[in-house]
């Protein structure tokens, strides 16, 4: 039970509030038809959602951070439990789902399936908040089967050539990935007896081999959305066929459901067994940068190709993703308290930039209707607001100071360094140099959007007009924009009690 | 805690849980026909319940969890088969074959 | 650990921050950068305002520094607390050496503004002009005082996005002018981003080895700190240098030949004054000074050899390219790149000299500091006077087309000619000759002593000498060339504003009066620096080598002046028909022209990493069988090496 001004509330709350949300939408979309009214009562009741959910978060992370404990739990339907961790994860997928409801509300208008779409995405919280707050590796994979349905559903969502294949890889890969997860978990019940995470903390480390290989398969597991070193290559074809706000929450939060999966194995399974548990760090470490590496010349390729698909800005973000997402792993890997501080600020900052990136991809893709980069030119110019937050997602993304990129990197850097292994400095170094990869597709976007002059379609640059000088169709899509990149900004300016929080996490992690 | 080798009869069935681990990615490697991919996946499936199963009978009695855990999984199993199917006559409407090859308009 | 005066938390104690004079200082200006953008949606000229009152207020500010002289640390907490495990703490810290860079950038960042009002008015998008130049001189300034290395990577990255926006300034022109400021901006990004990322490893190796980012805890610790670190930090802080100071091998962000035409000079003339000649390209030969308290204590002979080398083959070769470069701001571009070169052929003799020589050493040490902040002026007093000479001939950049402008813009000719002899070294009456001496001086001193070193000395010094007749004979070639001669017929020229001309005869007069009364303060300035001990630098050379010195750059000094006289001004204002008859001179105009073919090279690399980029690609198939199987192989491979390894 948390205490959430003077009420006793059960933790299941963070999954039933988008669920009963989510359930409602569906059940309104059978009885009413949808017309623009209609359709306003869905915004409303989805806007309603998901503002309920991000500010019990933010009441509960206070709760959490004021009181003398570090961990809550509940039992309420099923067993659940919150440490500082979870609450950094709700946080940051409360925030990204309300600012990716906020701008559904122009962006969807366009389609019918509009309660469907917040169906998913209200669902997906609901599944990433309950692998948040799971205190068992097998809720951890019911709650993850639940987000992982949705975002098939959500990359089909279009249901054109693209997605229909995209969507198949996606679910291939994906569920047989979480498959491998779960026999992972029976082989470490098998030799633990157990499965739940305050029993296996309590355990002392065994020399067994069945479980080494559960430990291994779990990690590889959420290896899958995690998007780890070609465990990837369903999300550069599944992100970009999703619509943009669902991209934001595939690219900005779902692979954290992978991430903190990874994180939880890390802390419990591993540590449980004598036989691999010295060398993961390395082995994550290597992996780490790989991805980051593949991740960074991928999308650079993008923009060498002339195909009739080429140069799609969703694509060149997805391989920006798989790089963060390298990141995220490296830091991981480093296990010091920095690193893992640094993983959990990376997330967020990786989130906020992104959720901003995608939001700006969707705007441009609704106000125009194509999605390649040739056709964006200079639309930064004729809209600033538009290019003035481009600039400061991709800035941050490229850690550049003043955005909270620069921290949340810096802060894994040197939580590499801090590990004191060679391997270790030199994977911080290594990262560094690969930064200058990532800013060099991150400039030349900036050009792109920016900076070149609009000499494509004249018809294009007349539907972006109408659209962002239009402020009935843009206000809630630059408005969740606009939210973001001050986020963004001010984290980077005052990082300190962001970073304090993750580390305050990480401690607890580490003990 | 199990010492493996204790309980012969079990261990018959967590190798059977091995071998339809293996030949569920044997299957999603080598299978053309995406009929073929769904059906390795529920191969897929089976594999950890299985292994749930020996476990839970390797505990000395048969531990009620991991039937909870079976039932639950194989439920989650069927939602995955179930939208997979659904993916699947999405894409023969696109490409008009269930042929994998076929669906590689993205790439690099 | 360092001694702080006090602490102050970035987050409960902001309302006392605001009041510090330290923290005002960088602080200002970039409040002013936001305010001007909020203001510019009322009134242009409040916005305008606001620019000159933040940079004036920060130029008063680190006035009142450098003659306030309270040397000390403020720990200024931005990163985590105590609470949960100390990490780092960050601080300003106010010492001779930052006072001393604040002014600089201020100082110049306030007369620049200034100029600014007349040369940007009426420019498309003057709002986002101001909003990063103001964020300049915050950067900088921030960079200057950071006495932790993290506040000074926040700065040196500031500075960095300055730049790139101020170069790309103009990407609304039409093309090709606007595609070649942004690719400018990209270019200048990247090259300076290599060393950049070495910065933050070298930061990062130091906060390993230390536990400390803190420089005054660097300079206290680093001996401790394991040989093969040492050289690892010391080269990657040398790479940072380069970077960013533009030298060999990265010279081309800051000037490329005119057949690429992609450089930092696409930007505005006033962006080139204050960015990339008076203050951000100093920041490379700041972050070399500050590190001279730190890395003079150990003998790290790669890297002290490596600084030298990249001093003497830049300042050879970008001197060269300057005598062949037609464009007006091409010449004083690489005119930079020579200079910054002579400051850290002083501080590489700070460095070689410190073991056995330390009155050498100081010596190099000083002249850089001195030449730093005289080649600060003149080279902003030459680029002004550039940027108001483009500005009253429409945009005319190449000064083989320019002649005869004396006439029309008299108060400019008497200017630019300070500058130009300041730039020369003429001795005795401009700063610039004062400085170079200084350095060519401690070089001589240096080449005499018996170190083990004195070899590099020598060649400091040989190739000083050289540089300083090439820079006599290019410095007079811009001046001849652009006033003297006949004045082309289709040459319209319009008299620049009061403003302009106001802004570059003070600093004409600073160049003079900077000249001979730096000498009288800078010793006793500097002291705190150097723990009391007594610094030479004098008016008068005081040894015999001052004395041997002075005549030899003077002979020099006067040789180029003559030659370039008798080419440029009594011949015929080319060298064309000379070059073309000997097939080695014109071998080595075509090198020199094309930049020694630096930007060949890195086009080259970047082609080739394409090329193998393009060959990745065929890793993603999109094939649902292929994924598969390279999951599983992957899978396979960490099994294997996680249990069999």
């Amino acid at each position: 039970m948390v205490n959430i001004l003077g009420f006793d509330l059960p933790l299941f709350v963070f999954a039933l509030v988008p669920m009963t949300t989510a359930s409602l939408l569906v059940l309104l979309e059978r009885f009413l038809n949808v017309s623009r009214t209609q359709k306003n009562i869905m915004h409303i009741i989805a806007f309603m959602g998901a503002a309920t959910d991000v500010i019990l978060a933010f009441l509960f992370g206070y709760a959490i951070l004021n009181s003398t404990g570090n961990e809550f739990s509940s039992t309420f339907i099923i067993n659940l439990g919150a440490d500082v961790t979870s609450l950094f994860f709700i946080l940051i997928f409360t925030t990204v789902h309300f600012a990716v409801t906020v701008y559904c509300i122009n962006y969807m208008e366009q389609f019918d399936e509009l309660p469907r779409f917040y169906a998913l995405l209200l669902t997906v919280v609901a599944g990433l908040n309950l692998i948040a707050l799971s205190t068992d590796f097998f809720t951890l994979f019911v709650a993850y089967e639940m987000m992982n349905l949705c975002a098939y559903s959500m990359v089909a969502f279009y249901r054109n050539v693209e997605s229909a294949e995209a969507s198949f890889k996606y679910l291939v890969m994906s569920s047989s990935g979480a498959l491998l997860m779960l026999y992972g978990v029976a082989l470490v019940y098998g030799t633990t007896g157990s499965i739940s995470f305050e029993a296996l903390a309590a355990m002392s480390p065994m020399n067994n081999l069945v479980l080494s290989i559960g430990g291994i398969l779990m990690i590889l597991g959420f290896g899958v959305t995690a998007a780890m070193l070609f465990f990837n290559t369903w999300l550069p074809d599944a992100h970009p066929a999703a619509p943009p706000p669902a991209h934001a929450m595939l690219s900005g939060i779902i692979t954290l459901g992978g991430t903190y999966g990874m994180l939880r194995t890390l802390f419990l399974i591993i540590p449980l067994d004598a036989l691999t548990g010295a060398n993961w760090n390395i082995v994550l470490i290597v992996v780490g940068i790989l991805t980051t590496l593949q991740g960074n010349l991928f999308a650079l390729i993008q923009f060498l190709r002339s195909d009739p698909q080429a140069r799609n800005l969703k694509r060149i973000f997805a391989f920006s993703t798989i790089s963060h997402m390298g990141y995220l792993i490296t830091g991981l890997g480093a296990g010091t308290i920095l690193g893992i501080g640094g993983v959990l600020f990376h997330a967020l900052s990786h989130a906020l930039a992104k959720g901003v990136l995608f939001m700006i991809t969707g705007f441009l893709i609704y106000s125009t209707g194509t999605y390649y980069l040739d056709q964006y030119k200079g639309f930064g110019r004729r809209d600033p607001l538009i290019g003035v937050c481009f600039v400061i997602g991709n800035f941050s993304l490229a850690s550049i100071p003043l955005t909270s990129g620069f921290w949340s990197k810096f802060q894994i850097i040197l939580g590499l360094f801090e590990n004191g292994n060679p391997i270790g400095v030199f994977a911080g170094i290594t990262l560094l140099i690969f930064t200058f990869f990532a800013a060099a597709g991150y400039l030349w976007l900036i050009k792109y959007i920016v900076f070149d002059k609009s000499d494509q379609d004249p018809k294009y640059i007349e539907n972006f007009d109408s659209v962002t000088f239009s402020r009935r169709k843009s206000w809630s899509m630059k408005a969740a924009i606009v939210f973001l990149a001050i986020l963004v900004v001010l984290i980077g300016i005052f990082p300190g009690p962001v970073a304090d929080f993750a580390i305050k996490a990480a401690t607890a992690l580490l003990g | 805690m199990v010492a493996i080798g204790t309980y012969g009869d079990f261990e018959v069935i967590l190798v059977l849980s091995l071998m339809m681990l293996i030949i569920g990615v044997y299957g999603l490697v080598s299978k053309k026909s995406a009929i073929k991919v769904i059906m390795a996946i529920e191969i897929l499936v089976g594999a950890p319940n299985l292994a749930f199963i020996a476990f839970g009978y390797a505990q000395g009695t048969v531990d009620p969890m991991t039937e909870a855990f079976v039932i639950i999984s194989l439920s989650v199993g069927a939602a995955v088969i179930g939208l997979s199917l659904a993916f699947l006559r999405n894409l023969w409407k696109h490409f008009h074959t269930t042929e994998v090859d076929a669906y590689t308009t993205l790439k690099g | 650990m360092a001694d702080f005066i006090n602490t102050y938390s970035f987050y409960t104690d902001l309302f006392t921050l605001l009041v510090q004079p330290w923290f005002l200082i960088f602080v200002l200006p970039m409040i002013g950068a936001l305010l001007s953008v909020i203001l510019a949606r009322f009134n242009a000229f409040i916005r305008n305002i606001i620019a000159l009152i933040s940079t004036g207020l920060a130029a008063g500010f680190a006035l009142l520094l450098v003659f306030g002289q309270t040397w000390g640390e403020y720990a200024l907490e931005i990163m985590p607390s105590n609470a949960v495990g100390v990490y780092f703490t960050n601080s300003i810290n106010v010492d001779p050496l930052s006072a001393f860079m604040a002014l600089v950038a201020a100082g110049l960042g306030f007369l620049i503004a200034l100029f600014s009002l007349e040369y940007m008015k009426g420019d498309e998008a003057e709002t986002r002009y101001w909003f990063f130049l103001q964020l300049f001189v915050g950067g900088m300034v921030l960079l200057v005082l950071a006495g932790d290395l993290i506040l000074l990577y926040f700065g040196w990255k500031i500075v960095g996005v300055c730049s790139y926006f101020l170069i790309g300034h103009w990407f609304h022109k039409p093309d090709p002018q606007g595609e070649l400021c942004a690719k400018s901006g990209i270019k200048a990004f990247l090259m300076t981003l290599v060393g950049d990322i070495l910065l933050l490893a070298a930061l990062g190796i130091l906060w390993l080895a230390l536990g400390t980012i803190n420089i005054t805890d660097i300079i206290t610790g680093f001996s401790t700190v394991s040989a093969s670190l040492q050289v690892l930090v010391a080269l990657f802080v040398l790479a940072g240098a380069i970077g960013k100071s533009a030298q060999f091998p990265l010279i081309t962000w800051l000037s490329s030949p005119r057949s690429v035409n992609i450089d930092a000079m696409q930007g505005p003339t006033t962006v080139s004054a204050l960015i990339h000649a008076a203050t951000m390209v100093k920041a490379g030969v700041y972050l070399i000074s500050r590190f001279y308290f730190v890395f003079r204590q150990v003998e790290i002979d790669i890297f002290f050899v490596a600084l030298a080398m990249v001093a003497v083959i830049t300042a050879f070769i970008t001197a060269a390219s300057a005598l062949v470069s037609v464009d007006i701001k091409r010449v004083l571009a690489y005119s930079t790149v020579s200079q910054l070169a002579y400051m850290f052929m002083g501080l590489a003799i700070g460095y070689l000299a410190y073991s056995t020589e330390e009155a050498i050493s100081f010596e190099g040490f000083m002249g850089t500091q001195f030449h730093l902040m005289s080649h600060a002026i003149f080279k902003a007093l030459l680029f002004l006077s550039a940027g108001a000479i483009i500005h009253s001939l429409g945009n005319e950049r190449n000064i083989k087309k320019m002649g005869g402008l004396k006439k029309d813009l008299p108060i400019l000719h008497w200017v630019t000619l300070i500058g130009v002899c300041a730039l020369a070294g003429i001795p005795f009456l401009f700063n610039g000759g004062y400085s170079k001496e200084t350095i060519l001086t401690s070089a001589f001193a240096f080449a005499q002593t018996e170190s083990s070193y004195a070899i590099f000395g020598w060649l400091i010094f040989g190739i000083g000498i050289i540089t300083a007749f090439m820079t006599a004979v290019y410095a007079f070639r811009f001046f001849f060339l652009i006033f003297y001669g006949e004045k082309p017929a289709d040459l319209k020229v319009h008299t620049p504003g009061p403003i302009m001309h106001g802004v570059t005869g003070l600093l004409g007069g600073l160049v003079i009066v900077t000249g001979f009364t730096t000498p009288l303060w800078f010793n006793a300035y500097f002291e705190p620096m150097f723990e009391g001990y007594n610094l030479h630098l004098a008016i008068i050379p005081s040894a015999l080598e001052g004395w041997v010195t002075l005549t030899i750059v003077t002979a020099m000094v006067a040789l180029g002046i003559g030659l370039s006289y008798l080419i440029y001004f009594k011949g015929d204002r080319t060298i064309m028909p000379t070059v073309r008859k000997y097939w080695i001179l014109n071998v080595s105009h075509t090198i020199a022209k094309e930049g020694f073919y630096l930007d060949r090279l890195y086009s080259s690399l970047i082609d080739l990493f394409h090329w193998g980029n393009w060959k990745l690609r065929n890793l993603q198939t999109g094939d649902l069988n292929y994924n598969m199987s390279l999951l599983g192989a992957v899978a396979l491979t960490i099994t294997v090496i996680l249990l069999f390894l």
